[in-house]
């Protein structure tokens, strides 16, 4: 018999990965200080740190992305200097990274066979640059990864027309497509279902027992003891320990990483503070093209969270773009009433919106939120042109601007705390912070946040989470949208469950659980509904 | 700040580079880099006289520069600058050829007529390009024929010089054109000069402090979240257009009243076309592009003297300069990427690190 294919001729584990102190700075912000991990083959090793703990650094530096300033690397117990992802794809490494790296204009195929082009057998003497495509021999190819991996993509549509769930699963079937041996993942799952993130652990598993070694960031605890074997805690640019995930739990994650327990966070439900509503909407049509029963209404009022669960793309989006641009969207869709702080504001533009108090945290942050080579303080500015207390005539009054944005950092604990650097440079998580800062700032009387803690870390959602219940004993009303039911059962007052571009059940908040909320959500009954105008 | 500071040493390592390719090439034709260089910095700004003809090149392709950067800024190619200001030489000849006699109130109505047609002119543009979806270069182009042959009908058939043999308009009162500086000796250089450091500070004002030009910006930096943010894209894209044809208009209003005083049909040598390589030498920044026009300009007056200096070149050399110029100010990016690696290495050796 073959020797198991994770382990040497004599049977002893083979190291994958070892990286031995790998240290990076930027200017006087050291991004790394020492990293040193191993990896056996064949494992699933998670990575865990807060927010700019120098994760992402660590892998673009595996991936060579970023060269190291001291350390090396082993791979398979050679010594590797990786100096692009060229060399780091030769030598079997993959990277699917934090924020999406699709050519937008490309059609799904196209964007995975780039790099890895399949030609024609006759075509073989042709000059590299000059060989035809065999976009269907690819496409078999593909079509065969995405049956075995039971991951399914519209191949000929193009990345631009499709939801952020969608492009993560391009990018790792494109990543099983190039037949890497080393996996890096940064934050796969943050975009992901939890039905999807159940499926893609399963596949991560095989890959694993295929003699695959994984590499996989992310802040959800429970996904790191879920799939992982063994987990390296980062803290400050350092990896401060290795554990074996069979002895540790999320409490013990969370003590290593935040040096502390954390809280559990729940609503009191007190119920809101005045009686007049917020917002009410009668029988919005959300779908392009809807039937009879795909109409949504809904009526909030101050000091309550609504939290919407559902699966993505059942009309959330929408929902969001009809409260962000009512003009724009209500043009090619009907409604019967849609009314913010008792006025009709089917003819308002988003200016308006967001002067009457209007805030909103985007669901993609690159996309909708940032201007990614501009300054934190000029980001902050960003849809609050108009702001009063920013502007004085025609001008921006940009020391009012700084003085809020080194605020709002305060709050929302935004690192490094340098108003000037620009958003590109800062962590990924802790660009969502910034964008939760500006949307909070200035108080406004709704709230709506479209997965607002998507990549951060554990000790950010507590503050996060704090924070909104806060908000919402001030008297802001609150909107919920998150894949994460834990979060919508933990804050939310009511919660509405989306599908199919409507409204289909609701429940009032801390009288239901996740299976309950679960099986709503894909589609079956409870009996503990309530009407939704109580 | 530090990317500003980070894109300057880029453009300047690209001109740098540029110009060592130059010197190559003028060895390949068997003339001394050396000599070519003198000549040029002599015909630049050897004398006041020659320095003042270079900066009176430079005025105008400042003006188009900007006028073409805003127009970046939004992501449009603004190519309808020439047409744009052909309409404002037009309407500041016609301003000054009815307005008052007065000096001052003639050049306010020349002033305000080219700045208002060339707007006019560049909104248009704006209209087509954000309303009506045409694509800008196809229109910008259309509008430049039509701008050049209006103008031209209009001059000729209603306000032709009827003592010149020239395709020429009357002559604005000669009291209202603006007296030139003494210090350039003859060079028609006149206080008009001061409208080009002007506008752009203007610009960068602009930029920097209204919630209009943030807008703008924001549009070119990520036009999906601008959209989100809830600046409407089209509206920036218009105002843009028509920035720039006000910029453009101004280019119209420098010709008549400070040099020529009268609308001379085709009087521009390709001002529009060259403000394109001003603003991308000048990376859309209006302290940039106050240097590269002023680098166009130089560039241009120096090569005059090559004929008569040189046995082999040309003034004609000057366009291959900038065209080397310009193809390595476009590429710089991938410069110091290369140099990084050997300066990393180099640095490594230097700190006795074993790699
Ligand atoms: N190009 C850069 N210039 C300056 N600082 C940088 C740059 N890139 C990263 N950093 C800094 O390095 C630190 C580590 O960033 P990194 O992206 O590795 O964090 P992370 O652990 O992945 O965080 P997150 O969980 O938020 O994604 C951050 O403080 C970030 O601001
Ligand atoms: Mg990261």
């Amino acid at each position: 018999m073959k020797p198991n294919a994770n382990t040497d001729a004599i049977g002893s584990p083979q190291i994958a990965i070892e990286a031995v102190g790998l240290a990076k700075a930027y200017g006087t912000c050291i991004s790394n200080a020492d990293v040193s991990f191993k990896v056996l083959k064949g494992t699933i090793h998670g990575i865990l740190g807060e927010n700019g703990a120098g994760k992402s650094t660590a892998m673009k530096i595996l991936y060579g992305l970023v060269k190291p300033d001291l350390g090396e690397i082993w791979i398979d117990g050679i010594k590797r200097s990786i100096h692009s992802p060229q060399d780091a794809k030769a030598i079997g490494i993959g990277m699917v990274h934090q924020h999406f790296m699709l050519s937008e204009a490309q059609t799904v195929l196209e964007n995975i066979v780039l790099g890895n082009e399949t030609t024609y057998i006759w075509a073989r003497t042709i000059p590299e640059p000059l060989k035809p495509l065999n976009l269907d021999a690819s496409r078999a190819a593909v079509l065969k990864i995405m049956a075995e991996h039971n991951l399914t993509v519209p191949l000929e549509a193009k990345i631009d027309d499709l939801s952020v769930g969608v492009r993560q699963r391009v990018e790792i079937i494109k990543l099983l497509y190039a037949d890497a041996k080393i996996l890096i993942l940064d934050e796969p799952t943050a975009v992901l279902t939890p039905q999807e993130i159940q499926d893609f652990f399963k596949q991560l598993r095989i890959l694993a027992k295929a003699g695959k070694t994984i590499l996989i960031v992310t802040h959800k605890l429970r996904e790191l003891l879920d799939v992982t074997d063994t987990i390296s805690i980062f803290r400050a640019g350092r990896v401060i320990e290795t554990v074996s995930t069979s002895v540790i739990d999320s409490d013990g994650l969370a003590t290593l990483m935040i040096g502390r327990r954390l809280e559990t966070i729940r609503n009191d439900h007190k119920g809101p503070t005045s009686s007049k509503p917020v917002l009410t909407i009668e029988d919005l049509h959300l779908s392009p093209a809807p039937t009879a029963q795909q109409s949504c209404s809904l009526t909030l009022f101050p000091g309550e969270i609504l939290g919407i669960a559902g699966i993505e793309g059942n009309g959330q989006a929408e929902l969001v773009e009809a409260l962000r641009h009512p003009r724009e969207f209500l043009r090619g869709h009907a409604v019967k009433r849609f009314e913010f702080l008792g006025k009709d504001v089917r003819h308002w533009k988003t200016p308006e919106m967001v002067a009457s108090g209007l805030g909103c945290i985007p669901a993609d942050r690159h996309h909708e939120g940032l201007l990614l080579d501009r300054s934190a303080v000029q980001n902050f500015a960003l849809g609050h042109e108009n702001n009063p207390k920013f502007r004085s005539g025609p001008f921006l009054r940009w020391k009012q601007i700084r003085a809020a944005t080194a605020t709002g950092m305060d709050i929302c604990q935004v690192n490094p705390r340098l108003p000037d650097l620009l958003l590109k440079d800062f962590s990924g998580g802790n660009q969502q912070k910034l964008i939760i800062a500006r949307e909070i700032h200035d108080k406004p009387r709704l709230l709506i946040a479209f997965h607002p803690t998507r990549g951060i870390d554990v000790g950010a959602i507590e503050l996060l989470h704090k924070k909104l219940l806060e908000l919402r004993a001030e008297g802001m009303a609150i909107i919920l949208i998150s894949s994460e039911l834990e979060e919508i059962l933990a804050l939310s007052d009511r919660i509405a469950v989306m599908e199919n571009y409507r409204i289909s059940r609701t429940f009032l908040g801390g009288r239901c659980d996740e299976t309950e909320l679960g099986l709503a959500m894909s589609g079956s009954h409870s009996d503990r509904e309530v009407p939704f105008e109580s | 700040m530090k990317a500003k500071l980070l894109a300057f040493r880029r453009s300047l390592t690209a001109l740098i580079i540029g110009f060592l390719a130059s010197a190559v090439l003028i060895l390949c034709v068997g003339e001394s880099p050396r000599h070519i260089l003198q000549i040029f910095l002599n015909g630049a700004g050897g004398s006041a006289y020659d320095f003042g003809l270079t900066l009176y090149y430079a005025v105008p392709l400042v003006l188009t520069g900007l006028a073409v950067s805003i127009g970046l800024k939004t992501r449009l190619f603004n190519i309808g600058v020439e047409g744009q200001l052909t309409v404002g030489a037009l309407a500041a000849a016609l301003a000054g050829i009815v307005g008052p006699d007065s000096a001052p109130w003639n050049r306010l109505l020349g002033f305000g007529a080219a700045l208002l047609a060339g707007g006019l002119w560049g909104a248009l543009l704006g209209y087509l390009r954000a309303r009506r979806r045409a694509h800008e270069v196809v229109a910008g182009i259309m509008l430049n024929f039509i701008a050049y042959g209006l103008t031209s009908w209009i001059a000729l058939n209603f306000f032709k010089n009827p003592e010149s043999q020239n395709p020429e308009t009357m002559s604005i009162p000669t009291g209202a054109r603006i007296p030139s500086f003494t210090f350039f000796q003859s060079a028609p250089v006149s206080w008009v000069l001061i409208i080009a450091p002007f506008a752009a500070l203007c610009v960068w004002a602009y930029y920097r402090w209204t919630r209009a030009g943030f807008a703008m910006e924001a549009v070119g930096s990520n036009p999906e979240a601008a959209r989100y943010a809830g600046i409407s894209i089209a509206t920036q894209q218009f105002w843009a257009l028509t920035l720039g044809g006000m910029l453009s208009g101004l280019v119209g209003f420098i010709e008549v009243y400070g040099n020529t005083g009268k609308f001379v049909v085709g009087f521009s040598p390709g001002y529009g076309f060259m403000g394109v390589a001003v603003a991308l030498v000048g990376r859309l920044n209006p302290l940039g592009i106050l240097g590269a026009a002023l680098l166009f300009a130089g560039l241009h007056k120096g090569s005059l003297d090559l004929d008569f200096e040189t046995e082999w070149l040309t003034r004609d050399f000057a366009q291959i300069l900038q065209a080397i110029l310009i193809l390595f100010m476009s590429c710089s990016n991938l410069i110091p990427a290369s140099w990084q690696l050997r300066i990393e290495v180099l640095k490594r050796r230097l700190h006795g690190n074993r790699d």
